[in-house]
């Protein structure tokens, strides 16, 4: 392989390179980072070990579906309507549609508690995200919209500052990614493990990728590359999750302080790591509402246009695209209005939310590895016979932490 | 109009009583109008029966009744070789609304009853969608009793849509080629950049060798890539031959250089010479990949009469002429004219005596960019290409470089 073709390769990557990136960065949604900040603080590195399982099985499960999306040319909402009908089709719709809902939702209250911890008026705040969310995807097209995303996975380097500053044990760090150590097997344990599966690979993660991919209109020649970057993707944004965690290890574990909410990561690191890393933890958390919010709501107006059949593309025009876009504003706006009224515990509705991904994720890995394994879809790009080996194992380890969850939720464990 | 959604899951029994199964689906004719042929029962057993619509009691009111009943000596049978399903393949599908012009996916399928069962058209409409749910009746009095709206369901006509999904590969749907054959080359091209490329495949097939060249030149170039990796070779030769020179040469230049040197190997000595040459210059610039050799060039003694003539035999093939070139004895560009110059002319002028001596070209070098600066200054909308003896190599046109530029603004 001379010189020339590794550039060659390298631009044609270039040109692929966004939605599987995107789609992991969005893991890192508020959300997330609260999880991960929250884990860090209670377990130490030894969560670690679990952070690393879980990006392989975030690979495995995305792979999957860009796969798909670029064989097939199919979104994943299209696929199960034609395949299992309208029944089927809004049943899954409504629930994809109501967990998507509870974590626009806890997206926009992570973006109030942190409005409020920088002393500005929610409000507003609340507000302007709204505004810049809905112009960002009405006029933006598909290009520009995906190379915003891309430059403000930049603002993640916020939790590398912060990681530093806080001055971790870099050997002990690193080394519980494959070695855990001190792991007590508690209750709590298991349940922030699955806390951090559940923040990871979530269904609309796995509708928005498919989508993503195939409004980006690739063909099927680039598909090895589509996969890589897959790959990249998810351990780009566990790199990330990385450092959210060593932060709060180093601090608030090590120091044994206890942390309520992973919104109050920011506020509880500040007297170990410094006003900065306090600062950047909260800008960080900002930019992460605003990918999750824009990132789930898309999915739900993606999966809208391909289950019922109307158009729906970041590059329609308003003529077109009038009921996609208008279904992106409308859960902006219902998730805005139902944080700002005190009386609804949102609690409650990041628990329900919660239970939702549990019980969808099985259905979900059901239809996705139906979908890879049938060669009639997929010709010879089907699931290799060791690939399938991994890829039901990693599903059965998902279904049976999102069973837990879901459960454990609607049990009020 | 009975709907589709309304037979599925209907209880089915002979004439004494004994149960079958339910209605699962039903199957037509594809050559011709869309006549049901047969019901698909699902047993107790989840395993499909198939009975041919004869054998429908003549006792009852055939499919609209609540339980529907078969005569206790019906036979079983199997799916014939022109028939189709109107679950499996039509609902929940893509299909090509031919009037509306774009791809929409079926909700319900209409059918009728003249003593023949047959499909009428599609539900298209959201009124489709709540049919299966039971809502459709619950929405229309909803709306109609207090506001006095019709909520009308949205429904195509079977003759002006066309599947997208051809499953039984060995069926020729006659029908359907006509209605192919109303749709405009660029708009069939833009629904099948969007199936997958089996079907793409298919569905060119289909179409006769003009329209088929017509639609694959408006493909995008990820299309017809894929498109001729997986044709045969003979189809494959036929349609480069037929296609224009540079449009042949830019999909030989997107294939595999096996599939490239196979295609050309059956190609005729003629057409192989025309393309190789063609390939060449294409490696050297974006105008060489841009050029074609389908220009006319006259000499500068020619008479108009002489060069209506010329181009009455000479350029029939040719996707568009505007400009005629002069050349002199060594073949050099001595000049051009344009279709509208020559007609206004008397039939025994000399052409040298019009044609206009400064002529506005390009070499193989050229940038491109220039190019296209020096058909906007000058406003024509093709250059001859010359080399340094001020040789015709061959013309390029501005639609050629019109996809570069645009492509760059996008």
């Amino acid at each position: 392989m001379n010189f020339g073709s590794f550039r060659r390769r390298l631009f044609i990557f270039l040109a692929v390179f966004g939605p599987a990136t995107i789609t992991a960065m969005a893991d890192d949604d508020a959300a997330g980072v609260a999880t991960y900040s929250l884990a860090g603080a209670k377990f130490g590195y030894s969560i670690l070990f679990v952070l690393l399982i879980v990006t392989f099985l975030l690979a495995v499960t995305q792979e999957m579906g860009v796969r798909i999306a670029t064989v097939t040319g199919k979104g994943l909402g299209d696929l199960i309507r034609e395949r299992y009908g309208i029944r089927i089709s809004l049943v899954v719709f409504i629930g994809l549609m109501l967990a998507n809902l509870g974590t626009i939702i806890a997206n926009f209250s992570a973006l109030k508690a942190t409005a409020m911890m920088f002393s500005l008026p929610a409000v507003p705040v609340i507000f302007g995200m709204v505004v810049i969310s809905f112009l960002f995807v009405f006029k933006g097209s598909y290009k520009t919209n995906q190379n915003i995303f891309l430059l403000s996975t930049l603002f993640y380097i916020a939790y590398i500052i912060s990681a530093f500053k806080a001055r971790p044990d870099w050997g002990l760090a690193l080394t519980s990614l494959v070695y855990p150590r001190g792991i007590e097997l508690s209750k709590e344990f298991i349940f922030g493990s699955i806390a951090v599966l559940g923040t990871t690979i979530t269904p609309w993660g796995q509708f928005f990728v498919h989508s993503f991919v195939i409004d980006k209109k690739l063909g099927i020649e680039k598909l090895p590359y589509v996969q890589f970057e897959t790959y990249f993707g998810a351990f780009l944004t566990d790199i990330f999750s990385f450092f959210m965690i060593v932060a709060t290890a180093a601090t608030l574990y090590v120091n044994k302080i206890p942390l309520l909410s992973g919104e109050q990561a920011a506020l509880a690191i500040k007297p170990f790591a410094g006003e900065l890393a306090g600062t950047l933890f909260a800008v960080g958390l900002f930019n992460a509402a605003f990918m999750g919010i824009v990132i789930v709501s898309l999915t739900t107006a993606y999966a809208f246009a391909e289950f019922f059949g109307i158009e729906g593309s970041l590059d329609s025009n308003f003529e077109n695209g009038r009921t996609f876009y208008f279904l992106f504003l409308l859960q902006l706006i219902i998730a805005a209005t139902i944080v700002l009224f005190p009386f609804v515990s949102l609690f409650k509705i990041v628990f329900y939310t919660q239970a939702l991904n549990g019980i969808l994720l099985p259905i979900i890995f059901y239809f996705l590895l139906n979908i890879t394994n049938n060669p009639n879809l997929m010709g010879k790009y089907v699931n290799g016979k060791f690939y399938n080996y991994f890829a039901i194992i990693s599903s059965v380890i998902i279904i049976c932490a999102a069973l837990f969850t879901g459960i454990s939720a609607i049990l009020g464990l | 109009m009975i709907y589709f959604s309304e037979l599925k899951g209907k209880k089915i029994y002979t004439d004494n009583g004994s149960y079958i199964g339910v209605l699962d689906d039903l199957t037509f004719v594809v050559n011709g109008t869309p006549k049901i042929t047969k019901i698909v029962i699902k047993d107790s057993r989840r395993k499909f029966i198939f009975i041919s619509i004869d054998y429908l009691s003549p006792k009852t009111n055939g499919l609209q009744q609540e339980t529907i009943f078969i005569s206790d000596k019906h036979q079983t049978s199997v799916i014939g070789e022109n028939e189709m399903f109107v679950a499996r393949n039509i609902l929940d599908k893509q299909i090509i609304d031919l009037v509306g012009h774009k791809v929409v996916r079926v909700n319900d399928v209409t059918l009728q009853d003249k003593g023949e069962l047959y499909i009428t058209g599609v539900d298209i409409g959201f009124l489709g969608i709540l049919r299966w749910l039971g809502l459709a009746n619950l929405l229309s009095k909803a709306v109609h009793t207090p506001f006095n709206i019709h909520v009308v369901p949205k429904l195509l006509s079977w003759a002006d849509i066309q599947p997208l999904e051809l499953s039984q590969g060995k069926v020729v749907l006659k029908k359907e080629e006509k209605k192919l054959k109303k749709v405009r080359p660029e708009d069939l091209a833009d629904y099948l950049e969007i199936t997958n490329i089996t079907n793409t495949h298919k569905i060119i097939k289909m179409l006769d060798d003009e329209q088929a060249i017509k639609v694959i030149s408006n493909l995008n170039s990820n299309t017809q890539k894929a498109l001729f990796q997986i044709t045969k070779i003979e189809r494959a030769s036929k349609w480069i031959s037929l296609l224009q020179p540079d449009d042949a040469v830019d999909i030989l230049l997107l294939v595999s250089r096996r599939k490239r040197e196979d295609i050309i190997s059956t190609l005729s000595d003629v057409k192989r010479l025309e393309l190789m040459h063609l390939i060449e210059l294409s490696k050297i610039s974006s105008i060489g990949r841009a050029l074609t050799t389908k220009y006319l060039a006259v000499s500068s003694n020619d008479t108009v009469s002489e060069i209506i003539n010329k181009i009455k035999k000479d350029t029939q093939d040719f996707p568009v002429l505007n400009y005629i070139y002069v050349t002199n004895e060594n073949k050099q560009l001595v000049g051009v004219f344009n279709l509208h110059e020559l007609l206004l002319q008397k039939d025994d002028v000399l052409v040298y005596k019009f044609m206009m001596q400064n002529v506005i070209s390009v070499h193989l070098k050229t940038p491109q960019h220039i190019a296209v600066k020096k058909m906007l200054k000058y406003r024509i909308d093709a250059l001859p290409v010359i080399d340094k003896s001020k040789r015709i190599i061959g013309t390029i046109v501005i639609d050629d470089l019109s996809q570069n530029i645009l492509e760059k603004y996008e």
